[in-house]
């Protein structure tokens, strides 16, 4: 492939995983969620769905998405889902850290937050003192990761199939069905249940 | 793998990145702080004081600190409370009350589902509630009373800070006593003229000394004496160590009177009485007899310190109503001891110098006035009260009490009270014929029977209509009875709001929760050795506020910022400059006696020691002048009659102790045909109250397939097929839990113990379902001890057991809310 396609191709992924960590960073607000009942966000996820392997994910944030829109104010119904699994909850939810599926504690801010906390010292990066989250949040290392793509600006790199196998990877599956555990709407497990998806699939391309 | 990348990523994302891509969460650093190995700092807790490593923003390590030199295992527990995934992260408001608030279906609380809001949304939410409440109904409908085991620290006093807050705002229900001592409480005031619970009793060395027999009479100091009001040192561990040693040497005779044989017991190697639950009474009763029949009580003591003597010695001998002479065959047959044993006892009691320790769990159960009045006659009839090493006392296994005083002044808290003049903004205090206080256990049946007029401590109280509650580091649904009781009242509630640094069962039954950070996000001061005022230790802030966390301090100023008063409310002042006001008030009100350095010194060494106070004898004074120094009694003498409340003309608290018996009751008292285990649930060895049950790697040291333990006897678990391990099923007429059997020697057939404090976990908000973890308040009655002190009964609750055999549910308890049905 030529440099641009190169570029062009890593933009895009660096794109699909900020994309991610926007949608499980915080609630969408009402603007946001209309972009996915009729406009842009609509559009990507019928782009997904094309293909076979995210065809299950997608149609379950669509089907989601068909039942928000019958609600009176469905953004406040989307946020109740998200702080359901995201927010206040630890066992039956899916807290969105590494530390809580990797750690012999099951304790915040252990191991994997540390390892982030180092990489960040060395890459000379801070997480916005604003998100007041801890560092193995799984919305920090999907943008890091965009921001390690942008970086790396190669087709393959040694750094990105690391980070993707030690620091997602390792606790993406647990994560994936924890959500499922929990019964509500089912945007939210669709788009973790599609992450997952997607870092496997783009991690085997990298690793080929 | 068939797919090609390049194909379904091209396009995608191209055109719309901008509005479906958010701004990143990552940016440049500024220069790179040196970080150093960690530093040590120092904190104190109602476990222990420590010092604490923090590396890279975190808490790495804790160690005992030095002043405490009998440290506990619960230190270790604390890292899992500041890193719990139980942490409240966010402002949160529940869903269904955010969407049509006081016409929200209530029957949903707890079900849960909640929404986060910012912390402006959340405290205009708060501030809203409290204007509805004072405008569209009156004082009347917010109680904002009750409190808790606040965590550690003077400055940050979560009681005080919400009272403080919520008055400066306008008038509210309160509460009187607490769930700990609320008959003792009520009841010795009348008898020996103070609360006797919270009173400094005779010093260890003295006791050590001069007692030849001490009688722990339902009293569990060695597990009880683990925590403490303020920052516990442990310093009564030293006299329990030279108590043991003594009893190796049978220089000092100890006696544990208790169904239960005691972890005192067991640590002390001492002797046992086992006596039948609830039964105390018939006992001392009987006792009582004894010495009266054989004339071994003192009647000169009687004579000059006591009042009322001849109007009981009827009820003794069967000359009054009930027409049952009091003797050890009649107690015999109720309390399970035998006849010749009781007076055996009564005679010991009387041979040499005795002391008797009572603990706490005797007037937590129905009718829990008498046990301690008759302890108290019984005392008195033994005359030894204000000798050393003799009498009676209420609160050894508390909080370093019996530890000499210093006399040392402890740093004072922060205002609970608005300041003068009063700038209420709702300055209405017309209740509505409501009472404006009410007994602290009874607040349920004021939502469950508005209106209702009960009998308390001598006066009328009708029940205010509360509509609204607020809880500040306050766990109801940990320390009231009756759970599905609680659902049914938690129906009728308008508003709840918690606040708390952990999703107790309370924040998820409420509908506004902020979140506090916890002690050790915050700097502070703190006594430390409660009773013995030993030292001033410093709370250095560990780590700044996890997550969105916030001080007491901070979510009360913005609360009155709301109605233009945060400037009065934290008088201008941050907390640091708090924290330092209080040092230095401290140390101005002890000049005469103890010399404390400046702030700078005290926070950079992180204590100040006063040393060890002089040996005391309890009532001493009074011995030796009963006029000059007279009890606090409405005579100035021991009550054994108390004219007071024999007016009060109560059914369940008359004119002396007497014998009732219990609505439930174990070895063949009411109920015990269908239900016939009775269930203590006493202080947790493992916690403070239901304090670190969310710190999960502490609490798996002592779970049993992740629930909480039920401590079983052999025979009695046998009967019903179980073994240690098994998960049981635990039940009556009023719910039901899951908990993991433990066999243990210790407890005699008919008796079981679950720990109070293990958190609530039912398997989803309806009344009536099953609680995964184990919550004995699940099972325990709501009824009040008495019309005297109204307190609660919560051992006096039989059950009955079985194998769990179906399917298994998880814990539902240590996670936020999450139940959807």
């Amino acid at each position: 492939m030529d440099k641009n396609a190169v570029n062009e191709l890593n933009e895009q992924r660096a794109s699909i995983y900020w994309w991610f960590a926007t949608l499980l960073t915080k609630e969408l607000d009402q603007q946001q969620l209309s972009y996915y009942f009729s406009g842009e966000g609509l559009a990507l996820l019928t782009q997904l769905e094309q293909e076979v392997l995210f065809k299950e994910p997608v149609l379950q944030i669509k089907s989601a998405l068909v039942q928000m829109m019958a609600i009176k104010q469905p953004n406040l119904e989307l946020a109740a889902d998200f702080s359901e699994l995201f927010l206040t909850d630890a066992k039956k939810g899916a807290p969105p850290y590494a530390s809580v599926y990797l750690s012999e504690s099951g304790q915040l801010f252990e191991k994997p937050h540390l390892q982030m906390l180092e990489l960040f010292k060395s890459e000379g990066l801070m997480i916005d003192p604003n998100f007041k989250e801890p560092a193995d949040h799984i919305a920090i290392q999907l943008d890091y990761l965009g921001n390690l793509i942008i970086k790396e600006a190669q087709q393959s790199s040694t750094a990105q199939t690391e980070f993707i196998q030690q620091q997602l990877l390792s606790w993406l599956p647990p994560f994936v069905n924890a959500t499922k555990k929990v019964n509500n709407s089912g945007f939210y497990q669709g788009v973790c249940q599609l992450l997952l998806q997607f870092v496997e699939q783009d991690f085997n391309e990298l690793s080929a | 793998m068939s797919i090609s990348r390049r194909s379904f990523l091209k396009g995608l994302l191209a055109s719309s990145g901008a509005a479906l891509v958010g701004p990143g969460l990552l940016q440049v650093a500024h220069a790179a702080t040196a970080e150093e190995a960690g530093k040590w700092k120092v904190s104190g807790s109602h476990w222990g004081a420590f010092r604490a490593r923090v590396y890279a923003g975190k808490v790495q390590e804790i160690k005992p600190f030095n002043v405490d030199k009998y440290p506990t295992d619960m230190l270790n527990g604390i890292k899992g409370i500041i890193y719990s995934p139980s942490r409240i992260r966010y402002p949160m408001v529940r869903y269904e009350w955010y969407l049509n608030r006081d016409k929200s279906d209530t029957t949903k609380r707890g079900d849960n589902r909640f929404i986060r809001v910012t912390w402006d949304e959340a405290i205009t939410l708060f501030h809203d509630e409290l204007e509805r409440m004072q405008t569209q109904y009156g004082p009347w409908a917010l109680h904002a009373g009750s409190t808790g085991w606040r965590q550690t620290g003077q400055f940050h006093a979560c009681g005080n800070h919400m009272a403080r807050a919520i008055a400066m705002h306008g008038y509210s229900v309160n509460k009187v006593g607490d769930y700990s001592t609320g008959a003792g409480q009520t009841i010795m005031p009348y008898v020996l003229g103070t609360t006797e619970v919270y009173a400094q009793g005779s010093s260890w060395p003295v006791i050590l000394k001069e007692s030849k027999t001490i009688i722990l009479w339902a009293d569990d100091l060695v597990k009880n004496l683990q925590v403490g009001w303020n920052c516990e040192t442990h310093e009564s561990f030293e006299y329990l160590e030279q108590l043991k040693d003594k009893i190796a040497k049978k220089e000092i005779r100890v006696i544990s009177i208790d169904p239960v044989v005691t972890k005192t017991q067991d640590y002390l190697d001492c002797e046992h009485q086992y006596i039948n639950p609830q039964t105390d009474v018939p006992f001392m009763l009987a006792m009582a007899h004894t010495l009266y029949k054989e004339e071994l009580y003192d009647k000169k003591f009687i004579d000059t310190y006591a009042l009322g003597f001849e109007e009981f010695v009827p009820y003794l001998l069967g000359e009054t109503k009930d027409k049952v002479e009091k003797t050890p065959e009649w107690a015999s047959a109720i309390c399970g001891i035998k006849a010749d044993d009781i007076r055996e006892f009564a005679r010991l009691l009387v041979k040499q110098r005795t002391q008797i320790m009572v603990g706490w769990s005797i007037q937590r159960q129905q009718h829990g006035e008498q046990p301690y009045w008759m302890a108290a006659v019984l005392a008195t009839m033994m005359g030894q009260i204000g000798l050393p090493g003799g009498g009676i006392s209420y609160s050894h296994h508390y909080s370093s009490v019996g530890v000499s005083s210093t006399g040392a002044a402890g740093p004072g808290g922060f205002p609970r009270n608005p300041d003068k003049p009063d700038n209420r903004i709702h300055k209405n205090q017309d209740f509505n014929g409501y009472s404006s206080t009410i007994p602290v256990a009874r607040w349920v049946d004021c939502i469950l029977e508005p209106g209702k007029k009960i009998q308390a401590n001598g006066a009328t109280i009708t029940l205010p209509d509360v509509k609204m509650m607020v809880f500040s580091g306050c766990n109801p649904w940990h320390h009231h009875q009756d759970r599905n009781n609680m659902k049914k009242a938690f129906h009728k509630l308008e508003t709840v709001v918690s606040i708390d640094f952990t999703w107790t069962a309370t924040c998820r039954f409420s509908d506004i929760v902020l979140p506090a950070c916890t002690q050790w996000e915050r700097n502070d001061l703190d006594l430390y050795g409660s009773y013995s005022a030993r030292g001033v230790i410093a709370m250095h802030k560990l780590v700044d506020p996890l997550f969105q966390s916030k001080t007491d301090f901070e979510i009360f100023a913005l609360l009155a910022g709301k109605f233009g008063q945060q400037q009065d409310y934290t008088r201008g002042k941050t907390e640091m400059q708090w924290v330092e006001e209080l040092y230095n008030d401290c140390a101005t009100a002890n000049k005469a006696g103890f010399e404390m350095p400046d702030f700078n010194t005290f926070w950079k060494e992180g204590f100040v020691d006063f040393g060890k106070g002089e040996d005391w004898v309890r009532q001493a004074d009074f011995r030796e002048d009963p006029e000059i120094n007279a009890l606090g009694t409405p005579s100035g003498f021991i009550e054994i009659f108390s004219r007071k409340i024999d007016r009060y003309g109560y059914k369940e608290c008359q004119g002396h102790p007497m014998w009732f018996e219990k609505s439930e009751r174990s070895h063949g008292g009411p109920g015990s045909d269908k239900h016939p285990i009775w269930l203590q649930s006493c202080h947790p060895n493992k916690r403070l109250h239901s304090q670190m049950c969310d710190s999960q790697q502490f609490r798996e040291t002592y779970t049993v397939k992740g629930r909480e333990p039920i401590y079983l006897n052999a025979q009695d678990a046998q009967h019903r097929g179980i073994k240690s391990g098994d998960l049981v099923r635990v039940f009556n007429l009023r719910g039901q839990l899951l908990a993991g059997a433990v066999i243990s020697k210790n407890y005699p057939t008919g008796v079981a113990r679950i720990e109070e404090g293990a958190w609530y976990a039912p398997i989803d908000e309806s009344i009536g379902s099953l609680d995964t973890y184990g919550d004995p308040n699940t099972l325990t009655q709501d009824i009040p001890t008495s019309e005297l002190a109204q307190a609660t009964s919560a051992n006096t609750c039989q059950v009955e057991y079985e194998k769990f055999t179906g399917k298994v549910p998880a814990v539902t308890a240590f996670n936020g809310p999450n139940e959807v049905a």
